[in-house]
Order: structure tokens, then C-alpha cells, then sequence
């Protein structure tokens, strides 16, 4: 009976990230732009889902994959109704999507007719911006009752995201929101982070949203050319 | 709950490394953990308990180290190391930070028995 270490270092997200790449080629090859929406619940992730299938309508063709912990597929029907492809992805209790779960949802989207892909990860601000998915952009979408703290909370999730969106700007009045604490935590976490505040219930900073995503999905769809 | 899903790749790492070894039984697996990372010791340690069970690393130990976060201060362009939860540069003291990602979480090594060997 002999005893031995055996070096290995090897990382624990290695195998998720070799999916992920898997599905970002798959994504470049169909000349998808894939974005994945992180949030905490209630944030406002669905409803700027449906601003944005209408506010692209006519340009972007979108494909939606709505995650959640239960078989309730009340966001994927109210993207649907927004005249999205969709796919329910129901994780059963697990609180973040991973590479393999978007690998199997992207089997049942009709891939040849979509330009933007948006991704409507759990709602939860921890563990989801560990796992890669493929995506080429992650949005994290925070929300003003949420408080002006959340950065210093949750800094892997505000450090790990390439755009954040500030939901339900018409609210401020009523807060005590300090946007300039919030804006110094952002800042030392994720400097120079592309920040968008907007209300999807007032509209109001729905444009600056829309011009990115055209931007993005314009890009691609030149590089691709 | 993400820590299922993590000590399940940490298992998968080691079975695979012991078994391309010809080893019988792993006795102890060492695990990295960047600082920065949410996972806690106490839920990764009941999980892996769990996860083992009729497994070769059935019983074997785990044991977490915690490495540092690494910062690269965009004021005076050092690539320094947090001090613990506070994320300023620790040679200048500017909020200008960004920090470095590393690896999340790794296997270091395992320690396994072979029989016959």
C-alpha cells in the first residue's frame, strides 16, 4: 500500500468554460450575438426584455432563453408575447445557469433566424457571474429600490459584468438612493463600466439601451460578413 | 446552492486524476479558493461529504485554502494584493481598482492510495 500526492491544478470552472466555448463558436457561426442578463428578482429583467423586443422590432431578430428555479413559465410567454423565439429553461431549484443548460436550450432555438440571443439568468446576484455561458456580453441589471449598497455587497457579481443597467430611475424620489455612494463602489470594482439608468415603466433612458444593442448586434453581424 | 455544483467538479477533477494514476482510494483532496469568491468553507465541506459517497474519494478530506485577491490599481498601475475585505490600493490608497480575475476556485493536489504499489 503506497501513499502519493499527485500534483493538479486544475480549475473546478475548467469543464463549464470548455462548454462555454463550445457554444460561443456555435453562436459565431449562426452570427448571434448572445447576451446574458444577470439581476437579483424583481429587478426588472423581463420587462426590459419585452422594451427591448419592441424597441428593435423590424431590425434585430430576437431569441429569448428564460431561466428559472420552477416549471413557471410566465416570463418566456410574456416574452413570447413580444414576439420572441423562446425557450423555458427550468434549472429545478439550481440558482445560477450554466454552460450546459444554455448548450441544450440553444438545441431547441431555431438559431438560423435569430440576430440577438438574451439570456434571462436567475435572478440572484451571486453565483450566476462565475459560470461562463458563451455569451459575447454580460448585463447585469440592478434597480434603484434595491439600495445604494448593492456594489459593496455583491462585488464579484458588479466587477464580472461588461454593462450595467440602473432600472426604475422614476423611483429616486421616493428613495433614499445615493447615487454618488453607488457610483464610487461601481467605479472601484469596475472601472469605467458602461452605465445605462433608465425606467422601463416611464421609458425614459430606453434609448441609450436600444442604441447599444443595435451596436453590438451591428457589429457582429459586420464582422461576420 | 452553487457549492453542489462546485464540489461536484472538484470531485470529477480528483476521480479522474487518481484513476489515470492507477490509485485505489483518495485520502485527501486540496482545494484553492480565491478570496474574492463566494463560497463558503462549512456548505463546500457538507456538500463534498455528500457528493462522495460509493465513490474512490469516499471518506477523503477536504481541505480549503483561501488565496488573495489581486488588484491592479489603474492610479499608479501596481498590481498589488487586497487586504482582506478592503479593496483600496494598498501602496497608494486610491478607489481606482480593478480586480484581477484569477482562478475562482482549483484543484491543487490530491493525496492517493494505490494498492500493491
Amino acid at each position: 500500500m503506497t501513499v502519493k500526492t499527485i500534483q493538479v491544478a486544475q480549475s473546478v470552472l475548467s469543464a463549464n468554460r470548455e462548454i462555454a466555448e463550445r457554444n460561443r463558436a456555435k453562436l459565431d457561426a449562426a452570427g448571434i450575438v448572445a447576451v446574458n442578463l444577470m439581476a437579483s428578482p424583481g429587478a426588472g429583467k423581463t420587462s426590459l426584455i419585452e422594451r427591448t423586443i419592441e424597441g428593435v422590432e423590424g431590425q434585430l431578430r430576437i431569441g429569448m432563453i428564460n431561466s428559472d428555479t420552477s416549471a413557471a413559465a410566465m416570463d418566456a410567454e410574456r416574452a413570447e408575447r413580444a414576439g420572441a423565439v423562446s425557450v423555458h429553461l427550468n434549472t429545478a431549484g439550481r440558482c445560477h445557469l450554466d454552460a450546459g443548460m444554455v448548450r441544450d436550450a440553444m438545441d431547441c432555438l431555431p438559431l438560423r433566424d435569430i440576430d440577438l440571443l438574451l439570456i434571462e439568468n436567475i435572478g440572484n446576484l451571486v453565483c450566476p457571474v462565475s459560470w461562463q455561458l458563451g455569451s459575447h456580453w454580460n448585463v447585469l441589471i440592478g434597480s434603484t429600490p434595491e439600495g445604494d449598497d448593492k456594489p459593496y455587497k455583491y462585488p464579484r457579481m458588479y466587477s464580472g459584468v461588461d454593462v450595467l443597467v440602473i432600472n426604475k430611475t422614476d423611483l429616486l424620489p421616493f428613495l433614499s438612493f445615493d447615487i454618488d455612494y453607488f457610483t464610487r463602489g461601481v467605479r472601484a470594482l469596475n472601472h469605467g463600466l458602461r452605465t445605462i439608468p433608465l425606467s422601463c415603466r416611464s421609458r425614459v433612458g430606453l434609448e441609450e439601451w436600444f442604441e447599444w444593442i443595435e451596436s453590438i448586434a451591428v457589429r457582429r453581424t459586420a464582422v461576420a460578413q | 446552492m452553487h457549492e453542489l455544483s462546485v464540489v461536484e467538479g472538484i470531485r470529477e477533477i480528483a476521480l479522474r486524476h487518481a484513476r489515470s494514476a492507477g490509485a485505489s482510494r483518495i485520502l485527501s483532496v486540496r482545494v484553492a479558493i480565491a478570496g474574492f469568491s463566494s463560497y463558503l468553507e462549512d456548505a463546500l465541506a457538507m456538500f463534498w461529504e455528500e457528493v462522495c459517497g460509493g465513490t474512490e474519494a469516499a471518506g477523503a478530506r477536504i481541505e480549503i485554502v483561501r488565496t488573495p485577491v489581486g488588484l491592479l490599481c489603474l492610479e499608479c498601475s501596481k498590481s498589488v494584493t487586497a487586504a482582506g475585505e478592503d479593496l483600496r490600493c494598498p501602496e497608494c490608497g486610491s478607489e481606482w481598482v480593478k480586480p484581477i480575475a484569477g482562478q475562482e476556485c482549483y484543484v491543487e493536489s490530491i493525496e492517493v492510495e494505490s494498492s500493491g504499489g
